[in-house]
């Protein structure tokens, strides 16, 4: 029998690689540094997980800058082309930061486990795998290589109950939201033929394939499988109960990279197959967006505990992030891609600083907890601001870009209700945003501490200056975005 | 004909054991409905000519991981909680119509709306040969990858339980 290899270039896949390789050494040193008795363990584990991610990151530009278009490898599994780069660097990213505000946090929280940092390198492997995925089967792999980490990083505090229930809620849920998406790829697959994206494609062509009830449901299965891991209405219950329940280090890295990497391989989906499709998916789609963008702001409105307002508060954003997808052109897949960078970028900030604010075993998570900061801390109280008017998409900040370029491509694709429905929505949004703002220079309840968490305040001043500098000088990363979108047509 | 005799009779099998995975009080019994949902399905992959995934699905499921499954259970000790799964709530009710509603839309489809495909199978489908051409050619990258999955659930899976385990020494030096 004759055996004919794939063409497989290892070099492509180089910054997960790095990783891997990392992540397998630190599985069989740690247990060497770390342990009861070390004090020293994780956060050895951590420097070195950020130096790999370094290192990963600057392979993925050097692929960037090679001017090979696109390369596609593993008998069409994975594709690098520019959108795959950005995503890689838009996790890696994420996870950096996650790593960098958890330095402290880990020792006022006694986790002295190496396998935490481990865990998010994993993570980070199968985030970056998602958004290079061009097949069904490589999505749903990397799917799972990034959520099975995910599911036992949230329940990661040993003594915590509500931690542990958050765990198992996200894995008994993740579970079922993935054995629908398997259900989904097989009857595409038994509808098109392949589950290779570019393939479907084809077949979808050749023959229309959208009348065909098979392709149908699994095309909407798909989509729920998608929209579960984005958290979209009406598959976002557990986005709150796991945000709260999970430690601070881990909602920011879950809330920034699940959604970046899920979203990268769905948007592939739908620019690849379901845009050929006609509009078949273009009113369920809509009423996801409405639902998402009305319930995430209004349930935000009540919240009082931050973690839960940030959490409805990401499912809000998700709701502005749809309209953009179902637009589905160039300038609408770029818009999207520019929002995430200045919505991983702000989300990242506010972590920090919420990290920055924990004390020993107790969180920052009650909006109470903030009165008053505003005037012990006020650069910090600065910096938080310019975030919650990002998030709210008040100018100056990057948010109000990000939104200004996603309403118009909207509205140049023609779903004005949608945009007018989303400019509410995020008008209603600067209340509870404000809220937190408010909370934060109460009058009267001025209460000086020391508090030292250098790494928490690196990562807040860093993602302020970023959030200002997208919102006053875009167009580099704009040009960047457009680029890398343009890679998907 | 002698396919459709198999198979309606297998099928209706998997749907009831796996219901009663579901719906049996007892974890024991569970897993080992869960066995026989396993095993029958062996055959359905048999009929589909998938004989090599039919072996392997009742020497590693069957054979291996029930059989862990069941000394977890053992392990663990678990006691009878009955009166939880006693009382029917709205949301059960609403789920059970969701799910009703589900299950009509698919079988619309499948018993109505579906034309079927059917191919010719090319000679040596199924075959350990084939099975093993395909896992280290066309599928190489879901292969490795799928190993690099089931080392980061190891790691999960001991991180979990070592702390589980940590929790109760120290409840016990409290004791």
């Amino acid at each position: 029998m004759e055996i004919v290899m794939p063409d497989v270039q290892l070099l492509a896949l180089a910054p997960e690689i790095i990783l891997i390789i990392v992540a397998f050494l630190m599985l069989l040193f740690s247990p060497l540094l770390g342990g009861e008795n070390t004090k020293s363990g994780p956060k050895v584990g951590g420097i070195v997980s950020l130096i790999a991610l370094t290192a990963a990151f600057v392979i993925n530009l050097l692929i960037g800058q090679n001017g090979q278009s696109e390369i596609i490898t593993f008998g069409g599994m994975i594709a690098k082309d520019s959108f795959s780069l950005y995503f890689n660097a838009l996790v890696i990213i994420a996870a950096a930061f996650s790593i960098i505000i958890s330095f402290d946090y880990i020792d006022k929280f006694g986790i002295k486990e190496g396998e935490y940092y481990l865990l998010i390198l994993f993570s980070t492997v199968g985030m970056m795998l998602m958004g290079s995925s061009t097949d069904l089967l490589s999505i749903f792999i990397s799917l799972e290589i990034m959520s099975i980490p995910i599911y036992v990083l949230v329940g990661f505090s040993r003594n915590n109950l509500r931690a542990r229930e958050a765990s198992f809620k996200y894995f008994i849920l993740g579970a079922v939201s993935t054995g629908i998406f398997v259900y989904g790829a097989a009857l595409v697959y038994g509808s098109a033929g392949s589950t290779n994206l570019a393939a479907i494609a084809d077949a979808l062509l050749a023959k229309p394939l959208y009348n065909d009830p098979i392709f149908m449901l699994g095309s909407a299965f798909l989509i729920s499988g998608f929209l579960f891991k984005i958290s979209a209405v009406p598959f976002h219950m557990w986005t709150p109960d796991v945000y709260e329940g999970a430690n601070l280090p881990i909602t920011a890295f879950m809330s920034v990279g699940v959604k970046a990497a899920a979203l990268s391989a769905f948007i592939r989906f739908i620019v690849y197959d379901l845009a050929i499709t006609g509009d078949s998916w273009v009113l369920a789609l809509s009423l996801v967006a409405v639902a998402t963008m009305v319930l995430g702001n209004s349930a935000a409105l009540a919240q009082s505990n931050l973690k839960r307002l940030f959490a409805y508060s990401s499912i809000a954003h998700v709701g502005y992030i749809i309209i953009a997808l179902i637009a589905a052109t160039e300038s609408a897949i770029a818009s999207v891609l520019f929002y995430l960078l200045i919505y991983i970028v702000t989300n990242l900030g506010i972590f920090a600083f919420l990290i920055y604010f924990s004390k020993k075993e107790n969180e920052c998570e009650s909006i109470d907890q903030l009165a008053g900061l505003g005037y012990s801390h006020p650069i910090m109280a600065v910096c938080m601001g310019i975030f919650l008017f990002s998030l709210a998409g008040i100018p100056p900040t990057g948010g109000f870009m990000g939104k200004l370029f996603l309403f118009i491509a909207a509205v140049e694709s023609g779903y004005v209700t949608l945009v007018v429905i989303a400019v509410i929505a995020s008008g209603v949004s600067v209340y509870y945003y404000l809220k937190v703002m408010m909370s934060l220079f109460e009058k009267g309840k001025k209460t000086e501490e020391n508090i030292k968490n250098p790494y928490a305040a690196l990562v807040v001043f860093i993602a302020a200056i970023i959030t200002i500098y997208l919102g006053v000088m875009p167009g580099f990363f704009i040009e960047l975005a457009k680029r890398c979108a343009l890679s998907l047509f | 004909m002698i396919e459709m005799i198999i198979f309606y009779p297998t099928a209706a099998i998997v749907i009831l054991f796996s219901l009663m995975v579901v719906l049996h009080k007892s974890p024991i019994r569970s897993a080992l409905f869960l066995l026989g949902t396993l095993f029958f399905m062996a055959f359905i992959f048999a009929l589909l000519s998938a004989h090599f995934v039919a072996v392997i699905q009742i020497l590693v499921y069957a054979g291996g991981i029930i059989v862990l499954i069941l000394f977890a259970i053992m392990l663990l000790n678990l006691q009878k909680e009955d009166s939880e799964y006693d009382h029917i709530s709205l949301g059960k009710v609403i789920s059970l119509g969701l799910g009703g509603f589900l299950f009509l839309i698919i079988s619309i489809v499948f018993f109505k709306m579906y034309p079927g495909h059917s191919s010719e199978l090319p000679a040596n489908f199924g075959t350990i040969e084939e099975v093993g051409r395909l896992m280290v050619t066309d599928y190489v990258f879901a292969f490795e990858a799928i190993s690099l999955l089931i080392i980061a659930s190891l790691v999960g899976g001991v991180v979990l339980v070592r702390g589980l385990i940590n929790s109760k020494s120290k409840l016990k030096k409290l004791k």
